[in-house]
C-alpha cells in the first residue's frame, strides 16, 4: 500500500469518489465484505463517528485524502476483527499514517487472467501495424468526418510505433505475435512447440521428430564437451 | 462391449464401438462412441459454484429500439436470478467502453438495476474493446471454486478498436486458459457469426444466437440453467491408437496442450466424441492374436473448485469375425445416431460456406445429402425442414446464422443422459433447458 500511497500521495475526492477507490482497494488487499459495500453514505457515516478525518471544505464539496482511504482501510480490518467502532476512531484519531500503513495486508499479487488483460490492452494500445500508409486528411475545406478523423489519428498512432521500433532495433518496425506451447521435459531440456504445426503432423512423422532431437542433441553434447576445458 | 469404467466419482466413461467386432481379412473402418456421463441428479445439498459473470452488452447504433430494450431485460433477469454470493460487472459499448457497475456482489441489485435503465444506444461496435473490459472486470475475482466468465453480446459486425477475429480468438483462449471463459450472444441478421462463434469456442464457452429481440432470453436462460447444474469443468481427452491404426476425432472440438477441450458437464448429461479408427487387414489378424487394446482413451476434469478429478482411461480390445458371423453382429443404435450427427455437422458447415459464397446449388446438394443420411434421426430432419426453407428462400444471412449454429450444437452439444432416439418437440419440454435438442437455433422453444 506504500506504493499506492506514493503514487496517489496528491489523490483528492468526493465521499463518492473515496467510496469507488476503497472498494477497487479492498479487493486487492482482500478485505472486501460482500456485505458492506462501500459508499458514499458510509463514507459520510465514518465521518461523522470520527473514523475518517474531517474532510476539507471547497465551495459546496467536501474533499478527502490519502490519509481517509487508508484509514477506511483499516476501519475495516479492524472491524472485522472485532473492534468496536468507536475504539477505531480513536486509533485513527492517534495513529500516523505510517503506522496505519503497518496494519494493511500486502497486495495479493495480480492473477494469470489479470496478467493476461493487462498484456492484450499493451497491445491493443500499440496494436501490430500493417503495411498500410497513414490515411490522408480530406483536402476540401469542409470539417473532416468524425469516422476519418478518428481513422488518421490510428493511423498516425500506428505509424509512430513503427518508428519508435525501428529505433530500438527492430529492422521492419513490424511486431510479430506467435502462440508457442512449451513443454519442460526435464529441468535443463525445453521444447517450444507449434501447436499448429503439431496437430498437421501425421503420427508416423513423430518418430523422425525424435530421432532428430537425439542427433542434435548427441551434437550439442559434443560441441559443449569440446568448448569445456 | 461396453466398457465402464470403476465407480470414479462423479463421472464415468464408456467406450462404445459401432460394432462390437473386427471384420477378418478386409480392412476395417471403425467408428466409436466416447460418453463422459455425469451423475444423473446432484447430490443432496449441492450448491452451485459462486458465479463471477461480466455482462457486456452492444448498445451501438444498430441496438436502438426493441434489441437494446430486450438486452436490457435479458440482464435484468439474469441478475434477478443470482444469488447474493455472485459477482457481477455490468460493462457496455459501442465505440466507447463503459463500466455501468464494476465488478461487486450481488447483495444489492440495486446499482445494477438503475444503471441498466440508462443503457442509450450510441455509435460504432468495438465489440473486442467492450469484451476486454468485461474481461478486465472479471479477470480480478478469478478464485478456485468460483465460475467466471464473460457474456457478451452484439447485434453488428465489430468496426471499431481490434477487429481481427483470429486475434480476437486467441485472446479468449488464452483467457480460458486462465479461467475465464467467454460466452457469446449473437442477434439478429447483421452479427458476425464466425467472430461469434469463434471466440466461444476458444473461449470455451457457448454460443447462442437470437433471430429476433424476442428470441434472445431463452439463450440466457440456457446459459443460467447450465451454469447452475455443472458438475465438473475443464474435461480434456486424449486417446492414442496402437501401432498401425489411424484414427480421427470426427467431431469439432478445439485441442489445447492439455488434450482435446470437451464441454463442461452439468448433472443429467453426458459429454461425447466420435473416434473413427482405420484399421488394415494384417493388424486386424495381430489385435486376433495378441488381445491388444485398438484404442486407449483418457480423460482428465476438475471439479467446480478447480480440484483434479481421478484420471478416467479406458482401452477397447475388440474380436475378429468372418464375414457371416460379423454380418450378424449388430450396430449399436446410439453410435450410428452420434455418428450421423457429427456428420450432418461437418456438412452442414459446407453448406454455410457455400451459401457465404453464394453457391445455392451447392447448399441444396449438400443438404439433400443430410436429409439422405438422417432419415431414422426425426430430430435431424426437423432441423433439415428448416434449413431447407431458408435455402429456398436464399437468405444468405440467416441460413448461414442457423447452419452454423446448428452446425456447432450438432458436433459439441451436451446430450441428456440416456437420450432418446424418438423426438417430440413437446417432450424436449421435460428436459432441463440447456439439453433440448430444438430444430431451430435462433428461435425461442414454441
Amino acid at each position: 500500500m506504500r506504493d499506492w500511497c506514493s503514487q496517489q500521495a496528491g489523490w483528492r475526492g468526493t465521499a463518492a469518489e473515496l467510496a469507488e477507490v476503497v472498494r477497487e482497494l479492498l479487493e486487492t488487499l482482500n478485505l472486501a465484505d460482500a456485505q458492506v459495500i462501500p459508499n458514499e453514505r458510509l463514507v459520510r457515516n465514518y465521518a461523522q463517528q470520527g473514523i475518517l478525518q474531517k474532510p476539507v471544505r471547497m465551495g459546496k464539496e467536501a474533499y478527502f485524502g490519502v490519509r481517509q482511504v487508508i484509514e477506511y482501510l483499516v476501519a475495516r480490518k479492524l472491524l472485522a476483527e472485532g473492534w468496536p467502532l468507536a475504539k477505531i476512531a480513536e486509533f485513527n484519531q492517534t495513529t500516523d499514517l505510517n503506522e496505519l500503513l503497518d496494519l494493511l495486508p500486502r497486495p495479493r499479487p495480480p492473477t494469470e487472467a489479470e496478467q493476461l488483460v493487462a498484456r492484450f490492452r499493451r497491445a491493443a494500445a500499440a496494436p501490430p501495424s500493417t503495411n498500410q500508409e497513414p490515411l490522408a486528411m480530406p483536402t476540401c475545406l469542409e470539417a473532416p468526418s468524425p469516422f476519418l478523423s478518428r481513422s488518421a489519428e490510428r493511423a498516425k498512432r500506428k505509424s509512430n510505433t513503427r518508428a519508435r521500433l525501428r529505433s530500438l532495433g527492430n529492422p521492419t518496425g513490424e511486431t510479430t505475435r506467435t502462440m508457442r506451447v512449451k513443454l519442460t521435459l526435464t529441468p535443463w531440456c525445453e521444447l517450444l512447440i507449434d501447436p499448429t504445426g503439431l496437430q498437421g503432423l501425421p503420427p508416423e512423422v513423430l518418430d523422425e521428430v525424435g530421432d532428430t532431437i537425439a542427433q542434435v542433441l548427441r551434437e550439442e553434447l559434443l560441441f559443449q564437451k569440446r568448448k569445456s576445458p | 462391449m461396453t466398457h465402464n469404467t470403476p465407480s470414479l466419482e462423479p463421472i464415468t466413461l464408456k467406450v462404445t464401438p459401432r460394432r462390437p467386432a473386427l471384420l477378418e481379412g478386409f480392412d476395417n473402418t471403425l467408428d466409436i462412441l466416447l460418453q463422459m456421463q455425469a451423475p444423473a441428479v446432484a447430490p443432496e445439498g449441492h450448491q452451485r459454484s459462486p458465479l463471477n459473470l461480466a455482462l457486456v452488452l452492444d448498445r451501438s447504433g444498430s441496438m436502438d429500439g426493441r434489441p437494446l430494450h430486450e438486452a436490457v431485460r435479458c440482464a435484468q433477469a439474469m441478475i434477478e436470478r443470482l444469488r447474493a454470493v455472485d459477482r457481477v460487472a455490468l460493462v457496455v459499448y459501442d465505440d466507447k467502453v463503459d463500466t455501468l457497475v464494476p465488478n461487486q456482489c450481488l447483495a444489492d441489485k440495486t446499482p445494477f438495476y438503475q444503471a441498466l435503465q440508462t443503457v442509450a444506444s450510441g455509435g460504432c461496435t468495438n465489440l473486442h474493446g467492450g469484451w476486454l473490459q468485461g474481461a478486465q472486470e472479471v479477470a480480478a475475482q478469478v478464485r478456485a471454486g468460483t465460475l467466471s466468465r464473460v457474456l457478451l453480446l452484439s447485434d453488428g459486425q465489430a468496426n471499431a478498436g481490434l477487429t481481427e477475429p483470429d486475434q480476437i480468438a486467441t485472446q479468449c483462449a488464452e483467457l480460458a486458459a486462465a479461467s475465464v471463459s467467454t460466452s457469446t450472444y449473437g442477434l439478429g441478421r447483421s452479427f458476425n457469426e464466425e467472430l461469434m462463434d469463434t471466440m466461444a469456442r476458444a473461449g470455451q464457452g457457448s454460443a447462442y444466437y437470437g433471430e429476433t429481440a424476442e428470441d434472445l432470453m431463452e439463450p440466457f436462460e440456457r446459459e443460467f440453467e447450465l451454469l447452475n447444474a455443472l458438475c465438473a469443468k475443464s474435461l480434456r481427452l486424449t486417446f492414442e491408437m496402437a501401432a498401425g491404426v489411424h484414427g480421427k476425432l470426427l467431431n469439432a472440438y478445439i485441442t489445447d496442450d492439455m488434450g482435446t477441450v470437451l464441454p463442461d458437464l452439468a448433472y443429467g448429461s453426458e459429454a461425447w466424441a466420435v473416434i473413427r479408427l482405420k484399421i488394415p487387414a494384417p493388424e486386424v489378424e495381430r489385435f486376433q492374436a495378441t488381445g491388444q487394446p485398438l484404442l486407449s482413451v483418457m480423460v482428465t476434469a476438475r471439479n467446480l473448485e478447480g480440484e483434479a478429478l481421478k484420471t478416467l482411461s479406458a482401452g477397447l480390445t475388440l474380436p475378429s469375425l468372418p464375414a457371416q458371423a460379423f454380418q450378424a453382429v449388430s450396430e449399436d443404435e446410439r453410435v450410428v445416431r452420434r455418428v450421423g450427427e457429427v456428420e450432418a455437422s461437418n456438412l452442414q458447415d459446407q453448406a454455410q460456406k457455400a451459401a457465404r459464397r453464394g453457391d445455392w446449388h451447392q447448399v441444396r446438394y449438400l443438404l439433400r445429402e443430410v436429409k439422405e443420411r438422417s432419415k431414422d434421426n426425426p430430430w435431424l430432419q426437423g432441423i433439415m425442414e428448416t434449413l431447407e426453407t431458408l435455402a429456398q428462400r436464399e437468405d444468405t444471412e440467416r441460413f448461414a446464422k442457423e447452419a452454423r449454429y446448428s452446425s456447432r450444437n450438432l458436433s459439441s452439444r451436451i446430450a441428456a443422459l440416456g437420450e432418446s432416439a424418438d423426438y417430440e418437440p413437446c417432450a424436449e419440454a421435460a428436459v432441463p433447458v440447456f439439453l433440448r435438442r430444438k430444430r431451430e437455433q435462433g428461435k425461442k422453444d414454441s
